[in-house]
């Protein structure tokens, strides 16, 4: 009885597995299907949407966009997450939880309200709607994850070291230079890859607020929104394959070295 | 960190509230301030009738994700090695990061009529099932879109359920059932109630699956922001739908620490 339970149960995991990466693994695969439409029957293995799409002008344009917002936005979230999250973790204050309240919620929002708010906060700003409004937005998004991340390493960090700099004579910005930054490098890293992994895949805010300058999620928005058709595949593809490889580099370094500290204590 | 949230966040949210009470004339804005389009909206029995429908459309999927994701959950918590574990965790995050619009197109050839299911089940020979358009094929764009979340939601909170209780409850003769009705359940109460919470907030905020999968007909709340902003730029009536949006939300959170949160606990922070 026991040992049907346990097959029953693991593969309704592998069952809700499939379910999740369903639409992923079949968008790459269909990506290489040697027909304009992503449908059966099969019609044979092909590079040639890849070809198609990568010499794309409007394409290349949306990702190189993409790529810029994506990696300014992180260098941007990332040191002010990191910050915050030192602030909140070392200080003891009153409101911390409001500080905190106000810091992390964007990430509870729909994502289509941030949007409407930020396209009428910068239009009634003066912001022309442009890679620059989209990035400010992206950050304030991004940055409460990079937060999120800080404050879990920072809590494993140890206390001790950093007091015995103190009292070493170390100031408070010697210390975080030579004590609390060399242990938070590989956090701060992961932290950065998944700002930036959140950026390249946010459509709705870039919708509403890049004007000309269109994202590549965008791009994919309303190449989908006209026809489905296999380039969208390759394009898909190729934008999977750069925010799982961020996301997983991301993990290993956030919960590979974690792990190795705890065998050496 | 603090500036940058308060000037670009707290900003924008304050404008979206202000507008919300500015008028359209004559194709442009004009900042007054009136309740007209509060009383139109909240006048309006097309509007209630569609905040009713995303209220459902959203529970249906913070039901789905919570009760399906549940079995799934239980057994990484608890039929699996730990190490196995961790590695299982670090795939369930893997797909919430991935692009939410790459995801949706490729459920919408999947499901599309003459797309891969119904293509296949026509080669079998089985008549064809429109999925196009459907409230199912919505319900699966909610899910996709919060399946990890619930899911990595559930399963924090099942690893914290104290072992010894189960096996206590084991060794005073309780069957497996009722192990998980008296002890998994209670003890996780706090992750299975955010799991929802956050299932039902993300499929509120959506636009992307009805506006594809749902093939546009069956209206929400996001569908009726985008058109506004759309076809008349009446940006208020938009930030007066958003703000209810945003009214709700909060509602549906305090009603989540209430049920997550019942005795007057302090929660853990």
């Amino acid at each position: 009885m026991d040992r049907v339970l346990n097959v029953v149960l693991k593969s309704y995991l592998a069952l809700f597995f499939a379910f999740i990466f369903a639409p992923i693994v079949v968008l790459v695969l269909f990506a290489f299907n040697d027909s304009r439409f992503p449908s059966l029957p099969w019609s044979g293995f092909t590079l040639r949407w890849f070809e198609e799409v990568l010499s794309d002008p409007a394409v290349r344009d949306a990702a190189s966009n993409s790529i810029v917002v994506a990696l300014t936005v992180a260098a941007i979230a990332t040191p002010i997450g990191a910050m915050a999250a030192y602030f909140v973790s070392r200080w003891d204050f009153k409101g911390e939880g409001a500080y905190l309240g106000i810091v992390a919620a964007p990430p509870l929002l729909p994502l289509l309200v941030l949007a409407l708010a930020f396209s009428v906060f910068f239009r009634e700003a003066g912001f022309a709607a442009s890679l620059t409004t989209v990035t400010i937005a992206h950050v304030v998004l991004a940055a409460p994850f990079a937060l999120g991340i800080m404050r879990m390493r920072i809590s494993e960090m140890n206390v001790d070291t950093e007091q015995a700099a103190w009292n070493l004579g170390a100031g408070r910005w010697r210390t975080i230079a030579t004590v609390v930054l060399p242990q938070a490098i590989p956090a701060l890293a992961a932290a950065y890859l998944l700002s930036a992994a959140i950026s390249w895949d946010e459509a709705v805010i870039a919708w509403y607020v890049s004007g000309m300058d269109v994202t590549l999620p965008v791009h994919v928005w309303s190449e989908f929104s006209a026809k489905i058709s296999t380039a969208v595949n390759a394009i898909g593809a190729l934008s999977f394959a750069a925010s799982i490889s961020m996301i997983v580099v991301a993990e290993i370094l956030f919960f590979g070295l974690g792990k190795r500290r705890k065998h050496e204590q | 960190m603090l500036v940058w949230q308060c000037v670009f966040f707290i900003g924008a949210a304050i404008v979206l509230l202000l507008m919300s009470f500015w008028a359209v004339r004559d194709f442009r804005i004009e900042r007054v301030y009136e309740f007209g389009n509060w009383t139109d909206i909240l006048g309006s029995t097309f509007f209630w009738k569609v905040y009713l429908q995303t209220m459902l459309y959203a529970g249906i999927a913070a039901f789905l994700e919570v009760i399906l994701a549940f079995p799934a959950v239980y057994c990484i918590a608890f039929k699996i090695s730990s190490q196995k574990r961790r590695t299982l965790l670090m795939v369930l995050v893997v797909p919430f990061f991935t692009s939410y619009v790459v995801r949706t197109y490729a459920w919408s050839f999947i499901l599309a009529d003459e797309g891969l299911i119904d293509s296949a089940l026509q080669f079998v020979g089985l008549p064809s099932v429109p999925l196009q358009g459907s409230l199912l094929a919505m319900e699966i764009g909610y899910l996709t879109y919060a399946f990890p979340l619930v899911a990595l939601l559930v399963l924090l909170s099942l690893m914290n359920v104290d072992r010894t209780l189960i096996e206590a409850s084991n060794n005073l003769g309780a069957g497996r059932l009722k192990s998980i009705l008296h002890v998994v359940l209670p003890s996780a109460r706090i992750g299975l109630v955010f799991g929802a919470a956050f299932g039902f907030i993300l499929a509120m905020g959506d636009y992307i699956a009805p506006s594809t999968l749902g093939g546009s007909t069956r209206l929400t709340l996001s569908l009726l922001v985008i058109g506004a902003t759309q076809a008349g730029g009446d940006f208020p009536q938009a930030a007066a739908i958003a703000v209810v949006m945003l009214v709700t939300l909060t509602v549906v959170l305090l009603l989540a620490l209430r049920l997550a949160f019942p005795v007057r606990r302090k929660a853990k922070k």
